[in-house]
């Protein structure tokens, strides 16, 4: 019912706004039972919205990127423990912990500056880490983990 | 040693503090550097720990190598859509590709390792076929499927400066990371370097301060028990101990200074001293004695003073004073009491049971001296009378024997009398005897004689050792040596049987011959017998006097055993020493040694005992005398030297007798009941026939007191009871018995305040040449005139240097020899000699008081 809900809101934002885009699967997330949640950026951006205003290592200058946390999208496909695969449209692949996400971050970027962004820019979902809060966050883990042109997420049995 | 070393502990600590208290900044500055250094150390290690990161990271290796795969990617893909024609997998390709690549770009600027191959010819190669490959594939489907092959041959192209770019990018990283590691490493080393120092500059600071502890905990153990020590010691002291700051006020006080003081520490803290302690100088002189011991001056030796007691009563205390510093520092005078009180009660039981030993012993030697001059009178009398009997009446054998003992007994019961009375004197201290000149060879055998009897009675024989005659002459005590001779023959004679009684005398050589007229010579006189001798633990004791009477050794002869003290204490009283060696059985021998004056002999014919009664002028003599027995005596003994005597009972009868009768000569007793000697003498010379006789007093004691109250009433002459022939003798030759009178004393006394003693001298060997040069004169029959001239020239010197009997005598011996007085020549010669000798006797020790004269003590 809620995800009905969702889609509904979903298909109204991008019918409003972006047409071209709105109803382009972004992101598929599988849980263990193989059910499949196929995402598009009308529901990635129907979902709350976290913005995060940091440099990376691999880009110039402060960028300010929004999205849904990730840990909210995982709940969304039933995904409450236990590991999972993130896959890249460029093959890049990483098994991390769900226990290691926070209610905070990572959040998937749908939005860059603003506006969404391409495959060229790393988009159009970046795994965003706070990287300038340091510590942990600004680690060779976090780096790694720092998952760009994302396409996947699939729970580990 | 304990003590010592952490003595020596100590003193290392104390240097070391005082190292570090004078360098206390500059050590900590460099603490300080030493720490800032070791920050900076690690900011650069974390910071190039960073680089290193970055640098090393596999991300970039990851990035670096993923930019080749995503080209090779692309490359695939546009091979596999010229087969299929599924152009969105060469679009899609070509996104990822892009994107790669603009991330490596981006990258450069962040990285300083691979900053240098964003300008290389390789990368901007890339740069130009990825822009192109861009222009062929971002078109519509139509043209970019026409535009495949062209941008397979792009990617062809691109591999070979993708290659390149990650091979170098890949080198660059692997030498950056060589270089990290290396100033990795040296700053690593020098930081451990550095933290190695400060470890051990704080370690051995941690070392310093823990000895440093030590040795204090030491230093403040030792002192505690040193105070500790302290406080026992004063706390158990006997002195009391008073701390007194500068004004006064009691700080502290020890138990024992409680007790004697009668006051607890409490009322005494905060009172002043001066108020409890009081000197003979009061207050002010006890603030001065803080005062000065505050300065370091405090008197070592003790004060005694009174201290008041807290209930008023008053103990004697003796005092110290010295100066300290209390714990603050402050300057305080530490007092040190001790209660005298016990002291002061011994030290008056001693000196009133020493008064009151005085006492009797004066008491004594007073009741002796009373006594034997009570029992002498009546012995004189007994003497005399034998001796007159003997002399004058013939008598039968028997009547001489008895005579003759009866006078040996009078005469050694006074003999005894004589002992007491004069070691009585010499206790006294009041036995003087003028000097006179004598010859000690004559002496002697005068000696000899005299104890001729004695020694034979115990058949000894006696020999006498002396100088020649005329080397013999000397002034001195006669009478005493005398009297010192006597004693320690007869005490040989007693003590000798069937032996030899050897005397020997001989002056000593000239110890240091003086310019004086009169040079000092010493005579040494033994007398060695071969009697029972003396036991060596005796020898002390044969000299004290009175404590030998009970002595068994003694009361085997006869005598009062004073003869040995006796002899002993005149030598003493006139510079001798008397000494003894003996051994019991073989015999002793007595020696002493006397210092004399020498003297000049006298002239010929004169000064013998036995003088001859002719030569003596015949005088009218008037005796005043009140005590019968005397009277009696000196009558008969006048009568036999030939004199007319007439008798007075009083003074009244003798100024009576006087008033009509002109006598030459009035023997004059001083003391006589109503009218006494002295105003007798005065109305004598006020008028009457006698006014210019000559008026000679006759006195049992003697004492210059007296003398002087005489010779102020006009008695200028002076007798000494008992009278014997032998002194009445030269009386009645003209010459003085006394004396005293043959000098002015006045005339000398400014002499020698006008004089030195140098000019007296030579005016006295002036005076004393001229008059033996007049003496050999007179006896050469010079002409009248001449002689008087001579007499009155030497009459000057001789009121000059007030040798009044001298100028008298001249002044006779001028009058004769003018022809004003007649007179006998013989006699008036005489006269003047016995005044020369008994001037040249006096006159030198008179006028020259700076001298010591031997014998006189």
């Amino acid at each position: 019912m809620q995800f009905i809900n969702g889609c509904l809101t979903a298909s109204l934002i991008y019918l409003m706004s972006s047409p071209a885009y709105a109803n382009e699967i972004l992101l598929h997330v599988s849980n263990q039972e193989g059910q499949t949640l196929a995402l598009d950026r009308l529901t990635l951006e129907t979902l709350p919205q976290k913005t995060v205003k940091t440099s990376t290592i691999w880009t110039d200058g402060v960028i300010e990127f929004s999205g849904p946390v990730l840990i909210d999208v995982l709940h969304q496909a039933g995904i409450d423990s236990g590991r999972v695969e993130f896959l890249a449209l460029n093959d890049y692949r990483l098994e991390m912990e769900v226990a290691d996400f926070s209610k905070d971050w990572p959040i998937i970027a749908t939005r860059r500056e603003g506006e969404p962004f391409g495959i060229r820019e790393n988009g159009p979902l970046w795994v965003i880490y706070p990287f300038d809060e340091g510590g942990q966050l600004s680690d060779e883990r976090t780096f790694a983990a720092s998952v760009w042109q994302l396409v996947k997420i699939t729970e580990l049995p | 040693m304990p003590a010592k070393g952490s003595a020596d502990r100590l003193g290392q600590a104390e240097r070391l503090v005082l190292w570090f208290a004078r360098r206390l900044w500059p050590v900590m500055v460099m603490v300080v550097l030493a720490i800032i250094g070791l920050l900076v150390f690690g900011y650069n290690v974390n910071s190039r720990l960073d680089d290193a990161r970055a640098a090393q990271s596999d991300n970039t290796a990851w990035l670096i190598a993923q930019s080749e795969v995503d080209t090779l990617k692309l490359d695939l893909a546009l091979r596999e859509t010229l087969r299929s024609g599924d152009l969105e997998a060469v679009r899609t390709a070509y996104d990822i590709y892009v994107s790669r690549i603009n991330i490596v770009d981006s990258y450069f600027s962040s990285s300083k390792v691979l900053r240098p191959l964003a300008g290389s010819p390789d990368w901007a190669e890339v740069k130009r076929l990825t822009s192109e490959l861009g222009v062929l594939i971002d078109v519509p489907d139509n043209a970019l499927r026409l535009n495949l092959v062209a941008a397979q041959a792009h990617t062809d192209a691109l591999r070979q400066p993708v290659r390149q770019f990650a091979v170098d990018a890949l080198g660059l990283q692997i030498a950056s990371g060589l270089l990290n590691r290396e100033a990795l490493t040296w700053l690593l080393v020098r930081a451990a370097a550095l933290g190695l120092a400060v470890i051990l500059f704080l370690f051995s600071a941690v070392w310093v301060m823990a000895y440093l502890a030590l040795s204090l905990r030491a230093r403040h153990k030792e002192v505690e028990r040193a105070r500790g020590n302290l406080e026992r010691t004063l706390a158990a002291t006997p002195d009391g101990v008073l701390v007194v700051a500068s004004d006064g006020r009691v700080r502290d006080a020890n138990r024992a200074a409680e007790a004697i003081l009668g006051r607890a520490l409490g009322e005494m803290r905060g009172l002043r001293v001066q108020e409890f302690l009081l000197t003979q100088l009061g207050e002010t002189g006890l603030t001065t004695m803080l005062r000065r011991a505050r300065q370091g001056y405090a008197p070592d030796r003790h004060i005694e003073m009174t201290a008041r007691r807290a209930d008023g009563t008053e103990v004697p205390i003796e005092l110290v004073m010295t100066r300290g510093e209390d714990a603050d520092g402050v300057a305080v005078v530490f007092m040190f009491l001790r209660d005298i009180s016990r002291r002061h009660e011994y030290e008056q039981s001693l000196r009133a049971a020493r008064d009151a030993a005085l006492q009797a012993a004066e008491a004594r030697t007073r009741f002796l001296a009373v006594m034997s001059h009570e029992m002498r009178t009546p012995m004189n009398g007994v003497i005399a009378a034998l001796d007159i009997l003997m002399r004058t009446t013939r008598l039968s054998r028997k009547q001489a024997r008895f005579t003759e003992i009866a006078e040996r007994s009078a005469q050694l019961a006074l003999d005894q009398i004589n002992d007491i009375l004069e070691m009585a004197h010499l206790e006294g201290g009041n036995a003087e005897e003028p000097p006179s000149v004598f010859n000690v060879t004559e002496l002697l055998r005068d000696l000899a004689d005299q104890m001729q009897p004695l020694a034979a009675r115990n058949d000894n024989r006696l020999s006498v050792e002396a100088p020649p005659e005329a080397a013999a002459w000397v002034t001195g005590p006669r009478r005493r040596l005398l009297r010192v001779l006597i004693n320690l023959a007869g005490n040989a004679a007693k003590f000798t049987q069937n032996g030899r009684i050897d005397i020997r005398a001989a002056f000593l050589p000239d110890m240091e011959p003086q310019e004086d007229l009169a040079r000092r010579r010493t005579l040494l006189v033994e007398v060695v017998d071969t009697g029972i001798g003396i036991a060596p633990e005796r020898i002390d004791a044969i000299f004290e006097p009175f404590e030998t009477l009970e002595d068994s050794y003694d009361r085997r002869t006869e005598g009062t055993g004073l003869g040995l003290g006796i002899a002993r204490r005149t030598l003493e009283r006139i510079g001798g020493t008397l000494g003894v060696d003996s051994r019991p059985g073989e015999g002793s021998r007595f020696w002493f040694r006397l210092p004399l004056l020498t003297a000049a002999p006298p002239p010929p014919g004169h000064m013998s005992d036995d003088g001859n009664e002719a030569d003596l002028p015949v005088l009218d003599v008037l005796i005043a005398e009140d005590n019968a027995t005397n009277r009696v005596v000196l009558g008969e003994m006048l009568l036999h030297l030939g004199q007319r005597v007439t008798e007075a009972r009083d003074g009244a009868e003798a100024v009576a007798a006087a008033q009509t009768r002109a006598f030459d000569l009035i023997l004059m007793d001083v003391s006589m009941p109503l009218v006494d000697g002295l105003v007798a003498t005065r109305r004598i010379r006020e008028a009457g026939a006698s006014k210019g006789a000559r008026i000679v007093a006759l006195t049992a004691h003697g004492f210059p007191e007296e003398l002087a109250r005489f010779r102020a009433g006009g008695l200028t002459e002076i007798l000494q009871k008992p009278v014997t022939l032998a002194a009445l003798r030269p009386l009645l030759a003209g010459s003085v018995a006394a004396s005293g009178a043959a000098l002015d004393a006045d005339v000398i006394s400014d002499l020698c305040a006008l004089l030195s003693l140098d000019k007296r001298l030579k005016l006295l060997e002036g005076l004393h040449d001229e008059a033996q040069a007049f003496l050999s004169v007179l006896g050469r029959g010079v002409a009248s005139d001449e002689v008087a001239r001579r007499a009155h020239r030497l009459q000057g010197a001789a009121s000059v240097l007030g040798a009044r009997d001298m100028m008298l005598a001249l002044r006779r011996l001028e009058a004769h020899f003018n022809g004003s007085e007649p007179g006998d020549p013989q006699a008036l010669t005489r006269r003047f000699s016995v005044s020369l000798q008994t001037t040249m006797a006096d006159l030198p020790a008179a006028l020259t008081p700076e001298i010591p004269v031997a014998g006189a003590e």
